[in-house]
């Protein structure tokens, strides 16, 4: 009990909320886009584990760099999918997002599979180290909890602030909110409903892709069926938490990743407890979460919704 | 191509019912096969690609669907589950709701069905067996409640809120399966074998076809009461134009609730015909993926009494196959995922018109966040 009253538990709560945050963060603000837009991925599950898996595949015999590129590139081939199917040919979003998620968790294990030898070498790669920011992670308690992360934390932070600078500040951006909110009435003004549409979706599907393969190269290592884990679906909450807000999505993240680690760290201090009841508080949390939403969140009037030009 | 563009439209009833499904019926059979046979033939690809011979390999998966009366009996022990789950589930999604927490109830179900097993232990099986069932379909159903009363009362999103509870359910079993309801002597985390008075019998030696099986028929019988049913109608009314529905004195509330419950109570009783016929235990894995794929057989067959048996069978007999197939061929069994996935995203865009009905349903009905404004 009294390991709560000192720092160093918080501190390493708070890091490891951010590190378990970084997948979560690339995935929520990329289908943030995609759904500002419109486009309801419900496919993003599967976006992350085809990341996850692509971006090991090609690490283990490069660099984790290369790996965490092409990882995002398989992501956005299977969002393709969606621009064709729903986007294109107008099927059902919701339909389509279930199916890739299926096709996504398939694929990866069939690949899987195929390639793993019984009693082989396992595909795998090392953990990064953490970038130290000098003098910020001399800071005694801030430094420990906010300041050792891995590049892939501190590309996702990055990558927060140009989106949400995009959605906010940037002629596309708004193109995305109008397509998002009225997609008849944007047509009307000139904006070209199905090229925003398509790609705020290849975004989600990039993005989502660098969530798994920032999960895999940044803090697995190794490939397992399914090694997502619902994360996918886990970003739509936080996005409407955050009320499609970018920099909202970001914080929703962590409040997700906070609560997951604190949910682990925990089992240390209430060595009684079950520790299935403790790794359950996330998913409570998540819960209180998305009922109180409906208080403050406003989701895009024309979320799943087809848009179909009127010739 | 003319049918799908509606889809944005809500509230607009474009064909009269009968004419549709008459209509319906060689174009919904050519565009199924079609979407069967590029699934088939993309799943031969991928086979090919990873250097297999996919007519070896559908051979081996075919066998092991058909080719034996074992092989039969495991296509209909799997096809079982998954049309029962989908027609509770086909009951939610006409009623505009999509669940995919089958998942979650299904393993409540198996505790609930285990724990009523264990209390009526030395009762007679007349009494047991049915008190097992009502235990699992209770326990599904609350396993669905608080989801369903927050979609009511707060709008919040089902598909979320189901999944969560089905990681409650996951972390339940978990702890269930470590400790109270472990015997001392197991190793790996499972329950006591099923008491002997509740289990479900074979009905042909030699294979796993069990007595449980039939409850998809009654299930099946009873979906089709439900949809010609006065209030199975109303619901169908609440899926297709909530506004409509609520103005004729419909409550919203207790559409919402009462075919959430229905699934619920369907997919635990699949988590007792599982523990008391097919395992004879409880593990922690005994919802394998019924629940996810109960919602996708409930899609592909327009949520209609027979194209939930046909896209059930169709499934059942997919991964009876493809795991026969992985133990003799060595292919991996992911395949019936890739093809069930595939078959999924093609009936997507030309599916059959009452597919079409249905989504537009869903989503006239859809929200992530509070009551969707028009």
């Amino acid at each position: 009990m009294s390991q709560l009253l000192e720092a160093t538990f918080w501190s390493a709560t708070v890091a490891g909320g951010l590190r378990l945050a970084t997948p979560l963060i690339y995935a929520s603000i990329g289908e943030t886009f995609a759904q500002r837009a419109g486009v309801l991925n419900l496919g993003l599950e599967g976006y992350m584990i085809i990341g996850a898996l692509t971006s090991l595949y090609v690490a283990d015999p490069t660099v984790a760099p290369l790996g965490f590129l092409v990882g995002g590139l398989a992501g956005m081939l299977l969002a393709a999918f969606m621009v064709l199917l729903s986007i294109r040919l107008y099927a059902n979003q919701v339909v389509v997002g279930f199916g890739l998620t299926i096709l996504g968790i398939g694929t990866t294990g069939y690949i899987f599979r195929v390639t793993t030898d019984v009693g082989g070498r396992d595909r795998q790669v090392s953990l990064p180290s953490e970038v130290d920011i000098p003098l910020l992670s001399d800071i005694p308690w801030l430094g420990d909890a906010l300041f050792g992360h891995s590049w892939y934390t501190w590309l996702a932070l990055g990558l927060v602030l140009v989106t949400g600078f995009i959605a906010s500040r940037t002629i596309f951006g708004l193109e995305v909110k109008a397509v998002g909110e009225d997609p008849d009435a944007a047509a009307a003004r000139g904006v070209d409903v199905v090229r925003v549409r398509t790609i705020a979706t290849l975004m989600s599907g990039f993005l989502g892709g660098l969530g798994g393969a920032a999960l895999m190269l940044g803090s697995v290592g190794r490939f397992q069926p399914w090694l997502t884990a619902n994360r996918g679906f886990i970003a739509l909450i936080v996005i409407i938490m955050a009320s499609w807000s970018i920099w909202g999505a970001a914080v929703g993240a962590f409040v997700f990743g906070f609560f997951e680690a604190l949910g682990f760290n925990l089992n240390n201090v209430f060595v009684d407890v079950p520790v299935e009841g403790l790794n359950a508080i996330p998913f409570f949390v998540a819960l209180l979460i998305l009922t109180a939403s409906a208080r403050w969140a406003r989701m895009p009037r024309g979320l799943g919704e087809n848009y179909v030009p009127t010739v | 191509m003319t049918d799908v563009v509606a889809d944005g439209e809500q509230g607009e009833i474009e064909d009269a019912p009968t004419g549709t499904e008459e209509r319906s019926f060689t174009t919904s059979l050519s565009t199924s096969s079609l979407a069967v046979l590029i699934a088939v033939v993309v799943g031969g690809l991928i086979m090919l690609f990873s250097g297999e011979n996919p007519l070896t390999a559908y051979g081996a998966m075919l066998d092991g669907a058909f080719g034996s009366k074992f092989a039969l009996g495991e296509t209909l022990s799997r096809a079982a589950p998954l049309a029962i789950v989908g027609y509770g589930t086909a009951v939610a999604l006409r009623a505009g709701l999509i669940t995919i927490g089958a998942q979650g109830q299904v393993v409540a179900g198996a505790i609930g069905a285990l724990l009523t097993a264990q209390f009526f232990e030395t009762a007679p099986s007349a009494v047991a067996i049915p008190a097992a069932a009502i235990g699992g379909a209770l326990f599904g159903m609350a396993w669905v409640l608080i989801p369903a009363m927050l979609r009511a009362y707060f709008s919040v999103n089902e598909i979320l809120s189901t999944l969560l509870f089905t990681e409650f359910a996951a972390l339940l079993i978990e702890y269930l399966l470590n400790n109270p309801l472990k015997p001392p002597t197991a190793i790996t985390p499972q329950s006591d074998p099923y008491p002997d008075n509740g289990i479900l019998g074979l009905v042909i030696d030699g294979t796993r076809f069990h007595t449980g099986v039939f409850a998809a028929v009654i299930i099946g019988l009873a979906f089709i009461w439900w949809v010609r049913s006065d209030r199975g109608f109303s619901y169908d009314l609440y899926g297709e134009n909530p506004n409509l529905a609520q103005s004729l004195g419909i409550s919203s509330n207790r559409v919402i609730i009462n075919s959430l419950l229905i699934s619920g109570a369907t997919a635990g009783l699949v988590g007792w015909i599982q523990a008391a016929g097919l395992l004879q235990r409880v593990y922690v894995g005994i919802a394998s993926d019924i629940g996810f794929f109960g919602l996708v057989v409930a899609f592909l067959g327009g949520a209609t009494a027979g194209g939930v048996l046909v896209a059930a069978l169709l499934f059942g007999a997919l991964q009876a196959g493809g795991l026969a197939m992985q133990s003799s061929e060595g292919i991996p069994a992911s395949l019936s995922d890739i093809i069930q996935a595939l078959l999924l995203l093609g009936f997507s865009i030309r599916y059959a018109p009452q597919i079409v009905r249905l989504t537009r349903g869903v989503m006239a009905n859809f929200t992530l966040v509070g009551r969707r404004r028009r």
